[in-house]
């Protein structure tokens, strides 16, 4: 599993970690039931501490993306449609809210914000559907 | 087995005007310890104690489950150790070095020590005198982790070294930590290795401990936050250890940040604000009382 720490990246270490998992697992890129390493292995493999891949691995399980089994491993999850969506959207979430948290705090009105998004999601080509 | 890697109970020592008091110190094997603080601040000192080269005033130290100092020569021989600027006989040649260490340590393994020098690019027929800073550090570690020992303590690492070294020394503290029965302390006024390698910190500052903690609940807690100061002139400042305002703006340092302080601030009547984790360097900063 090849992941990218990058200490001049604002986010905390374990944020990027979920991240770049979520992400994979999201894309398909890591199949469910792929074994994921251990806390020990990734924190040497990522020269970083084995308390930041616990923490990691501890949001990944909360978010219902991994589970370990005491003595077996850490595992990714099977996903199922919908929790694949959901999992999607909150991804997109984040940075939604933090785009109309700007808008608020530079007092950029609803319509403003509104007619942005569709010009936006114009240019990136979304579907309508 | 004990489960503690080291555990320092009620301990004191003075050295002339510098006084070390440390209440309680203790970690669990299986992680790495940074020891973060200004030069001067007790973190040689620290490690000292732990190796019993500084004899405590009062206190009880213990290493690997044994105690110190009755068990001293039993846990020597199961911890590595490199000092802030290692010394050798400078005319010697690194193969003769090590011929010299490993006479003391029954669980001497020699392939071992040829394998570091073969991995640190380490030259046995060179004399100790003609290599660089970070090599010297390089050929410490060869005779420090050659006997396998269960803990390693370094001090200052990777200051006046290379990056490439500096990472080649990153690298054998996280690879010792492999072994849920290892554990690591090092020091470093490098806060940045210490935020990158380390599972626990302990931030020490003027012969005493002011921090220690889980590095991610660590950089958790400790925040700036801006925003814009409540309307109705709500003195914000009890939440902060520092606050800073300029017309209606305001930025603050909080050690206690958390989801329920956030919604204490929010309470107050602020608004638009942020919060950025500290680093590490930033949280010494704060805690010399130092303006960030």
């Amino acid at each position: 599993m090849l992941i990218v720490l990058d200490n001049s990246n604002p986010a905390p270490l374990y944020q990027q970690i979920v991240d770049q998992v979520r992400a994979k697992v999201l894309a398909g890129e890591i199949q469910p039931g792929t074994q994921l390493p251990s806390i020990r292995q990734l924190a040497a493999d990522l020269l970083t501490s084995v308390i930041t891949t616990k923490r990691a691995y501890q949001e990944l399980e909360a978010a219902g993306l991994i589970q370990t089994r005491p003595g077996r491993g850490t595992y990714v999850c099977e996903l199922t449609e919908s929790s694949r969506q959901r999992l999607k959207l909150a991804e997109v979430e984040d940075h939604i809210r933090e785009a109309v948290q700007a808008a608020a705090r530079l007092g950029i009105r609803r319509p403003q914000l509104v007619e942005l998004l569709e010009r936006m999601m114009e240019a990136e080509g979304l579907d309508d559907e | 087995m004990s489960e503690k890697a080291f555990v320092l109970t009620g301990v004191e020592k003075q050295l002339g005007d510098f006084r070390l008091k440390i209440d309680d110190l203790s970690m669990d094997r299986g992680f790495v310890l940074g020891l973060v603080g200004r030069n001067g601040a007790g973190k040689t000192t620290t490690i000292r104690i732990l190796l019993n080269l500084i004899y405590p005033d009062r206190g009880r130290v213990s290493v690997l489950g044994l105690s110190m100092p009755r068990d001293e020569s039993t846990i020597k021989r199961r911890i590595g150790y490199v000092s802030e600027n290692p010394s050798f006989y400078e005319d010697m040649t690194v193969a003769w070095t090590i011929g010299l260490v490993s006479r003391y340590y029954p669980a001497w393994d020699q392939e071992l020590s040829q394998h570091y020098l073969r991995k640190f690019d380490l030259d046995p027929r060179k004399r100790v005198k003609q290599l660089s800073k970070g090599m010297r550090v390089k050929l410490a570690l060869t005779l420090a982790l050659s006997h396998r020992p269960e803990l390693l303590l370094l001090d200052e690492p990777t200051s006046g070294v290379d990056p490439v070294i500096r990472r080649e020394l990153l690298e054998e503290i996280a690879d010792m930590i492999k072994d849920e029965r290892h554990a690591v302390v090092f020091s470093s006024h490098i806060t940045q290795d210490v935020e990158q390698v380390a599972d626990y910190v302990a931030i020490i500052d003027d012969g005493r401990v002011r921090e220690y903690a889980d590095k991610e609940r660590l950089l958790d807690r400790w925040c700036r936050v801006t925003g814009r100061t409540p309307a109705n002139g709500r003195d914000i400042s009890p939440l902060f250890r520092s606050l800073r305002t300029q017309g209606d703006s305001f930025s603050g340092i909080t050690d206690r940040y958390s989801p329920e302080w956030e919604r204490r601030l929010e309470e107050t009547g602020v608004s638009g604000h942020r919060v950025h984790r500290l680093g590490l360097d930033e949280i010494l900063l704060s805690l010399s009382g130092k303006e960030i």
